[in-house]
C-alpha cells in the first residue's frame, strides 16, 4: 500500500516536472523571438538612420559641386569652340589630344546632364557619382587642352 | 612661354595670362590658340580691362577664354 502511494507520488510529480519544463521552452522561445525582433529593429533603424547621414552628405557634396563643375564645363566648351574655329593648334595641344578633348566634352555633357536630373529628382548621391564622373572627365580634358598648368 | 598664372580666390578653370613686354593680343592667341586672327576672342573676355586691342600693357592679366 506505501509503495503504491509513493509510484503515483513519483507519476504526479513527473507530470507537474514535464508541464513545468514545457512552459519555460515556451517562454524561453518566446524570449528568443522578441530579442529577435529587437535586433532587427535595430539593425533597420541603423541602416535607416546610416542612410539618411549619406544622403545628407550627398546632398552638401552636390551643392559644392553644382556649383563648381558648370564652371570647368564651361572653360572646356569656350575653349573647344575656340580652337574648332583655329586654323592650326597649339603647340601643346596635338590633333589627337583635341580629338579626345571633344568626345571627352561630349561626355561631359551627356553625364553633367544626367547628374542635374538625379538631383532634381532628389537622388543626391546618383547625382553626386554623376558629377564625380564628370569631374574627372573634366580633369583628363583639361590637361588634353594645356589648360591645367599653372 | 606662355605664363598661366592662377589666383585661388577666382574661378579655378579659367586661364589667365600676365603680359609680359613685346606681347600683342595676336601672339598671345597664337600661343594659346595656334591662330593669332582669334585674338578678338581674348579682346572681348576682356572688355573690363581693354578699351583698345592694340593696346595691352605690361602686367596686365588677361583671361584666356
Amino acid at each position: 500500500m506505501r509503495m503504491k502511494y509513493l509510484i503515483a507520488s513519483v507519476c504526479v510529480a513527473s507530470l507537474f516536472a514535464v508541464g513545468a519544463c514545457g512552459n519555460k521552452k515556451a517562454e524561453e522561445a518566446k524570449a528568443a523571438a522578441a530579442a529577435a525582433a529587437a535586433s532587427a529593429a535595430q539593425e533597420a533603424q541603423a541602416a535607416a538612420a546610416a542612410a539618411q547621414q549619406a544622403q545628407a552628405a550627398a546632398s552638401a557634396e552636390w551643392a559644392t559641386l553644382s556649383s563648381d563643375l558648370p564652371k570647368m564645363v564651361s572653360a572646356i566648351q569656350s575653349r573647344v569652340d575656340i580652337l574648332t574655329k583655329s586654323k592650326k593648334l597649339p603647340a601643346n595641344v596635338s590633333k589627337e589630344s583635341f580629338e579626345s578633348a571633344k568626345a571627352g566634352l561630349d561626355v561631359i555633357n551627356s553625364t553633367w546632364g544626367e547628374a542635374t536630373a538625379a538631383a532634381a529628382a532628389g537622388n543626391s548621391i546618383e547625382a553626386v557619382d554623376k558629377a564625380r564622373v564628370v569631374q574627372q572627365k573634366g580633369q583628363e580634358v583639361l590637361a588634353l587642352l594645356g589648360m591645367s598648368g599653372g | 612661354m606662355v605664363e598661366q598664372v592662377r589666383n585661388p580666390a577666382e574661378d579655378p578653370y579659367a586661364q589667365y595670362y600676365v603680359v609680359q613686354r613685346g606681347d600683342s593680343l595676336s601672339k598671345i592667341a597664337k600661343e594659346f590658340y595656334g591662330d593669332m586672327s582669334l585674338y578678338p576672342k581674348i579682346f572681348e573676355a576682356n572688355r573690363d580691362i581693354l578699351d583698345d586691342p592694340n593696346k595691352i600693357k605690361p602686367g596686365q592679366r588677361l583671361r584666356i577664354p
